[in-house]
């Protein structure tokens, strides 16, 4: 059985990102680390909240964990930034502005569309699109046999 | 070490689809029309899921390249049932939703067997990091 390797060799990766981009990328990445130790551990630790299902606590926990490897591997890790682009734009488009332009007025949603609003705009300009268009999309695909 | 049969990749692919039809079919309906006054949470988690199943297309094309959004399928769900539904079995207060969620996400395990470890290692443990600095001229 043929075996192969990933078809962009890592060494050739890390050249066509400029080097202060990696750094904005890996800043982004020790705010998730840093930031979802306050939130998440000590969920993680207590016990269980029994009004809450606990499967959007533990998605968001996987991403924090994830995170941990952007430090080091900032561009293998894009995936995560790009999830968080998508999560967040699917939200406020088919969920956050529907609801604010039907008028609806409620503090709480008022703080998601701030919080989680905020997030397309932010992933928007710290993702390396270049890259992903390159890598993500126009690559030839893996290989099929 | 890192290299990966393509037998491997057509596995990690059928998991991939599966992901993408499956979320498809049931989440994505929900996410383009909806009840305007759905729970706030129940929104956010669907935008959540629905991105699994997104993003798992570009899996289709380059399982390897997108293994982190199977490592994030794996880990949430191995913190779900270690940190959320164990603490409940072991109390006995588990629902009859929660034992439905608990088969459901228990499926979870079938990445141990799909996900590429060597290759994981190989790539995501001891290949060194991206550059911290400016590499010096080639000599």
């Amino acid at each position: 059985m043929a075996a192969i390797a990933d078809p962009v060799p890592p060494h050739r990766r890390d050249d066509e990102v400029p080097l202060w981009r990696l750094y904005v990328l890996r800043a982004m990445f020790l705010v998730f680390v840093v930031g979802g130790f306050f939130v998440h551990v000590p969920w993680l630790l207590d016990d269980p909240d029994l009004t809450r299902r606990g499967m959007l606590d533990a998605m968001l926990a996987g991403l924090w964990v994830l995170s941990f490897l952007g430090l080091r591997y900032p561009l293998q890790m894009l995936p995560i930034f790009l999830f968080e682009f998508v999560w967040k734009a699917i939200w406020l488009l088919c969920f956050g502005l529907p609801q604010w332009m039907a008028g609806r007025v409620d503090p709480q949603l008022s703080e998601d569309l701030m919080l989680i609003g905020a997030g397309p705009i932010v992933f928007g300009l710290i993702i390396p699109w270049g890259y992903v268009w390159r890598h993500y999309v126009k690559a030839p695909a893996e290989r099929w046999r | 070490m890192n290299e990966v049969s393509p037998a491997r990749l057509w596995v990690m692919r059928i998991m991939y689809l599966i992901m993408a039809l499956g979320i498809g079919l049931t989440i994505w309906p929900s996410i383009v029309s909806h009840d305007p006054a759905l729970p706030r949470m129940t929104g956010v988690a669907w935008a959540l899921i629905g991105t699994i199943g997104l993003l798992a297309l570009l899996g289709l094309l380059h399982p390897l390249r997108m293994l982190p959004l199977l490592l994030v399928e794996l880990v949430w769900k191995a913190i779900w049932l270690a940190a959320f539904a164990g603490p409940r079995w072991l109390d006995g207060t588990l629902d009859e939703g929660m034992r439905t969620t608990i088969f459901e996400t228990s499926f979870g395990a079938v990445l141990l067997l799909v996900i590429p470890w060597r290759y994981l290692w190989a790539n995501y443990v001891t290949r060194p990091g991206d550059p911290w600095a400016l590499r010096r001229a080639e000599v």
